[in-house]
């Protein structure tokens, strides 16, 4: 008896472990085509964009940037100088200081003669308890407004944030993130072209500016990253991001928008409630709240994606913080999927319901789970004696194979688009990074994925302990501490 | 998940615990002597086995025809030696016995039983009968067959399709992925190479462009001749596309930025090139991003003669096309008429607003645009953006009309009529405003609120006390409150003097801090 | 010979204004981002600064600011791409620039003024 339900048992695993290779075979094909065929209709579109009319136009729609900064004091008031100088007309820049234990407020009052002031603060959405709100005397810093509060996480920061904001349109960034200064008008732009259907939110790419010369908050001059890790995120930047959700936004089923540059409308924000602080993935949580929203009200809507490099910013290169941040993404994708069970595989929630979720749950969710049962499966089938394990072996082969195939066409999907990474030698590392990926660096994923699993069955939460260090390249130390123009 | 991971341990350890499930030599073939006999019967000639009858009480037999074939005795199969053995005993009621002979050599029974088993698990004999009801034979013919242990029957079937789909699957895939990664090279080669050219092509047009804009006059310019022309613009060159491509961009990009008798020199020269033709070749295309860069082409360089082929696309599905054209012919025409914004069917994006916001605005001055024709599309957006033309372009002189319209229009529109109001600063038109204020639409009677604070009177002073005694919600009682100040300080200043409400005085703090004045 | 600087980052445009004052025989330096732009101004000897507001790495107004301080005596036309938001303008006049002109614009009209300015 229990021989025969064991044979049952691996008969299952088997024929599910092939259809799961074989969909991600065709899944990956799917990706590369509808990627490729939205950046060209991206690119023939921009051809005929007039950014410059943007900035001036009274038409156009304010934006709030909020910033939220925790523990930011070495590079605060550079970073924030650089969101001050963005072109474009309408605009305020809000930094949220999250409690900071270091000197971020004090730099940023001195830097920009900041004052209290008695704004009259309203909670449309629940936040820690809010200190002050401090202006900024000189005329020249009139658009950034800093708010003190008490520590509550990135999502309650961001939360005070949405409710001292006023224009209509937010831009959620993470203050350390560069931004070009084109990066407001080429955001707004899909909220302003929607007719029939209402564009609630636009995702963003953020590109890696390890080892690339920054220079007043533009990246110069890009080089690949020095480490393993670093080079392997530049792959994971072109197939993830890039290719990855340029292909979910040609079938509007985008359910991720990064938190660290991502636009929404202010007035829908507010109605779903801003965000949750309950949990680590607050970016992803959000949007499917706000899809959920829109199609339980049955409004024909769209969550649009700019794929043109506009923020950037440093990637963790050690496995230890590597490590917590892939076990936080993963966490945040498990408790997100949880609270919207209810769309999963249902009619009524469209393209999110019925594709994007089904994919998160399985490719993204599970995927750590069920690569480590395709290899358990695998070596048990090797041990039985069994002639299947051939199969499966050269299944692993190929899915190899594949990988490398899929990351050198995001490479080259890269270079075709916006071709940043010009330099010859910098090609050639990528390629062999892509070669060494699979072996080397992607049983860490899973493993780190597992732990993600593990630390959210024992109920652990909290962002763990990111540092920054700062850009590794030739900042301009002399604009540390801005001039006053005053003098 | 933690169900899956049990039973996969438990099975695992069944593994290692009992490693002989997997059938071998020890297991008997045959049940019992029923079942090697039923064997016997239907399997017909064995080698090396043959059956003899026997007479082993040695009594005589009389019958010397059935005596003869016993003498000769050998019988291939036991089949026919039953039956012999049955009509033997009909006949005679003589029971014999039958002699089991393994390669001639008398056996027992079971000897012969353990002989045909060997040769049934050595593969030396196929049984004639598959499917038996013994579990046990289909067993030793698994175990013979290297098969793999798996018993359901349709996996035989299920493994041939799978091999087949798996190929065709990794054959298909691999295909399409070199062939992808060959084509994005491939591209990328063109691009690199265009990109070069581009750098070349811009130092051969810019400066020859330049020379002609600053030393010659418009007329010197139409009066080259073909030569002259030449020496600027090889011929040979302008015969390569991309050439005429970089040189209609840049054209348009100084044309652009210029103002004054150069455009009229840009519109000559591109003319004396053939530029024109081209241009209203690409609105013939049947692919969209070639008609709206022609379009484009003919409204920067204000091609008026083809204006009949840019109506043709203003009711085009695609958004871009549709814009661009809107936007040339708005550009081009010479008569004032509107009609053909106003008659417009797919809804106004804000994009296209702006663009034709650009153009009306400059049109303006140069031209008498009858606005009001778009307060009567049946398109709302379009009439949306006819009252914030009213304000953007500052005509004063509508705002009588859109009074009048104000009573029959929808909310949205009564919105966007009192913002044109409030932002052209002029006083009187209170009636709409002070109607609003008492709407049930919260987002009107905040448009409302703002505007009255600049352009309201003393009904609106007094219509605002009522709606802050009635708590509103927090951003309009900010509004209201910002508005009252405004409007009548001393009404204003009583008010917040009278209240105990916290936010009230939360709020009259914020209007009072000048550092929080034109957030 | 005087030396004119310009700060701008369309090349198109920068290509232009230079041929059109080498004409009128002025010798012109060109920088296509406001970093180059301040160099310029520490390190070379001018007489006249055209500069645009819209330019990479720092904002026009900085520039001017820049230049007015380090070196007062030299005249600053801004070219804007900001069109005639009276913001800009107002702000542009009461730092000291000696001319506005916002684009488009005509050429000939520019170098009318730069030479007025730079007779005075």
């Amino acid at each position: 008896m229990y021989s025969f339900l064991f044979y049952l048992i691996l008969e299952i695993l088997g024929f599910i472990f092939l259809v799961l290779s074989f969909s991600v075979i065709v899944l990956y094909m799917l990706i590369m085509i509808l990627s490729a065929m939205e950046m060209r209709d991206h690119r023939r579109k921009n051809r005929f964009a007039d950014y410059q009319d943007i900035i001036t136009s009274p038409l156009a729609p304010g934006v709030s940037i909020l910033a939220p900064a925790y523990n930011e004091g070495e590079s605060i008031v550079q970073n924030v100088k650089s969101l001050l100088s963005l072109h474009y007309g309408k605009f305020e820049v809000i930094v949220i200081n999250d409690g900071s234990k270091d000197e971020t407020l004090t730099k940023l009052i001195n830097a920009f003669e900041l004052q209290l002031t008695d704004f009259a603060y309203h909670e449309e959405i629940e936040a820690k308890p809010v200190r002050g709100i401090y202006k900024s005397k000189n005329r020249s810093y009139n658009r950034l407004v800093v708010i003190d509060k008490e520590n509550g996480g990135k999502a309650d920061a961001l939360n005070a944030g949405i409710n001292v904001s006023s224009k209509e349109i937010l831009a959620c960034i993470d203050v350390d993130c560069i931004l070009s200064h084109e990066s407001i008008t080429r955001m707004v732009r899909p909220f302003m072209e929607e007719t029939n259907r209402k564009v609630i939110a636009v995702g963003g790419v953020i590109g890696i500016a390890n080892n690339c010369d920054v220079v007043d908050g533009t990246v110069t001059n890009y080089r690949v990253p020095t480490t393993l890790l670093g080079k392997f995120q530049v792959i994971e930047y072109c197939r993830a991001f890039l290719m990855g959700r340029m292909a979910w936004t040609r079938i509007n089923g985008l359910m991720l928008i990064s938190g660290a540059f991502g636009f929404f409308k202010r007035d829908l924000v507010v109605e779903v409630g801003g965000y949750f602080p309950k949990t680590v993935g607050e970016d992803m949580e959000l949007v499917v709240r706000m899809r959920r929203h829109m199609e339980e009200r049955n409004i024909p809507y769209r969550v649009s994606f700019v794929p043109d490099p506009l923020c950037w910013t440093e990637v963790p290169e050690s496995e230890e913080i590597l490590s917590r941040q892939r076990n936080r993404w993963i966490r945040g994708t498990i408790e997100t999927l949880q609270l919207h069970k209810v769309t999963a595989l249902n009619p009524n929630y469209g393209v999110m319901g019925l594709v994007s979720y089904p994919y998160w749950s399985v490719f993204e969710k599970m995927a750590p789970v069920l690569e480590l049962l395709g290899v358990l499966y695998t070596i048990t089938l090797i041990i039985i004696g069994d002639f299947s394990a051939f199969y499966f072996i050269a299944l692993f082969i190929v899915l190899y194979l594949l990988s490398i195939l899929v990351s050198s066409f995001s490479i080259l999907y890269e270079q075709v688009s916006y071709n940043n990474y010009k330099d010859k030698k910098d090609l050639n590392k990528l390629i062999v990074t892509a070669f060494l990926e699979p072996l080397v660096i992607h049983p860490k994923i899973v493993l780190w994925g597992l732990k993600g699993h593990w630390d959210f069955i024992k109920g652990k939460g909290g962002w763990g302990h990111m540092i920054r260090t700062g850009f590794k390249k030739s900042e301009d130390k002399k604009n540390i501490e801005p001039n006053t123009l005053n003098s | 998940m933690k169900v899956k991971n049990a039973v996969a341990l438990v099975s695992l350890l069944f593994l290692i615990i009992k490693t002989d499930i997997v059938l071998g030599q020890d297991e008997p073939v045959f049940a019992d002597s029923v079942s090697f006999a039923n064997f016997l019967k239907s399997q017909g000639k064995i080698p090396g086995l043959q059956f003899r009858l026997v007479d082993s009480s040695k009594v005589y037999i009389l019958d010397s025809a059935l005596n003869r074939s016993l003498q000769s005795g050998i019988v291939r199969d036991f089949a026919t030696a039953l039956r012999l053995k049955d009509s033997v005993l009909r006949s005679y009621e003589y029971d014999l016995e039958i002699q089991y002979l393994i390669y001639s050599d008398p056996n027992t029974f079971k000897a012969t039983q353990e002989y045909v088993s060997n040769l049934l698990r050595n593969g030396d004999i196929e049984p004639t009968v598959a499917g038996d009801s013994n579990g046990k034979d289909l067993i030793s013919l698994a175990s013979r067959n290297k098969y793999s242990p798996f018993l359901k029957g349709t996996y035989a079937y299920f493994s041939e399709i799978k091999i087949f789909a798996v190929s065709l699957v990794i054959l298909l895939f691999f295909i399409f992925a070199f062939s992808m990664i060959l084509f994005m090279l491939i591209f990328k080669a063109r691009r690199n190479q265009k990109e070069k050219l581009l750098v070349l092509y811009d130092e051969q047009i810019v400066a020859p462009l330049s020379e002609i804009l600053f030393e010659k006059t418009l007329e010197e310019l139409e009066s080259l001749s073909d030569e002259e022309l030449n020496g600027y613009f090889p011929a040979k060159q302008l015969k390569k596309p991309f050439y005429v491509q970089v040189l209609v961009e840049r054209i348009l990009a100084l044309n652009k930025t210029m103002k004054g008798d150069f455009k009229l020199m840009l519109k000559a020269l591109y003319k004396r090139l053939d530029l024109d033709k081209s241009s209203l070749k690409k609105l013939k295309s049947s692919k969209w991003d070639t008609v709206v860069t022609g379009l484009v082409e003919v409204n920067e360089m204000d091609l008026t003669e083809a204006i009949y082929a840019v109506k043709q696309h203003i009711n085009s599905p695609n958004f871009y096309v549709r814009s661009q054209a809107v936007a040339t012919i708005l550009t081009l025409s010479d008569s004032v008429d509107l009609s053909f914004l106003r008659d417009q069917t797919f809804p106004l994006s804000r994009w296209q607003q702006m663009n034709y916001l650009r153009i009306i605005k400059f049109l303006h001055t140069t031209r008498e645009l009858h606005i009001e024709m778009l307060f009567d599309s049946r398109n709302q957006s379009i009439r949306l953006f006819g009252y914030k033309l009213v304000r953007v372009i500052g005509r004063v002189d509508l705002l009588e009309t859109l009074e009048e319209k104000s009573g029959s229009v929808t909310e949205e529109e009564k919105i966007e009529i009192i913002k044109t109001f409030e932002y052209l600063g002029v006083p009187a038109h209170t009636e709409l405003i002070n109607g609003s204020l008492k709407s049930e639409n919260i987002a009107l009677v905040s448009v409302a609120a703002k505007a009255a604070g600049a352009i309201g009177d003393a009904t609106s002073a007094k219509i605002i006390c009522e709606l802050l005694n009635k708590a509103p919600e927090f951003r309009l009682k900010m509004v209201l409150l910002n508005s009252l100040q405004n409007l009548d300080a001393a009404v204003y200043n009583q008010f917040i003097n009278e209240s105990e409400n916290p936010e009230v005085m939360r709020i009259s703090m914020h209007l009072s801090d000048s550092l929080l004045q034109d957030v | 010979m005087k030396k004119i600087l310009i700060i701008e980052d369309d090349l198109l445009i920068s290509s232009l204004v230079q041929f059109r004052l080498k004409k009128d025989g002025y010798d012109t330096v060109l920088v296509k981002d406001g970093n180059a732009g301040i160099i310029a101004i520490d390190t070379e000897t001018l007489d006249l600064i055209i500069t645009d507001v819209m330019i990479p790495f720092k904002n026009g107004i900085e520039i001017i600011h820049h230049a007015r301080k380090t070196k007062p005596e030299v005249p600053i036309i801004v070219l804007s791409s900001l069109g005639e938001e009276e913001k800009i303008v107002l702000e542009a006049f009461n730092l000291g620039v000696s001319d506005f002109i916002p684009k488009p614009f005509n050429p000939n009209e520019l170098a009318i003024r730069v030479k007025r300015i730079l007779k005075s």
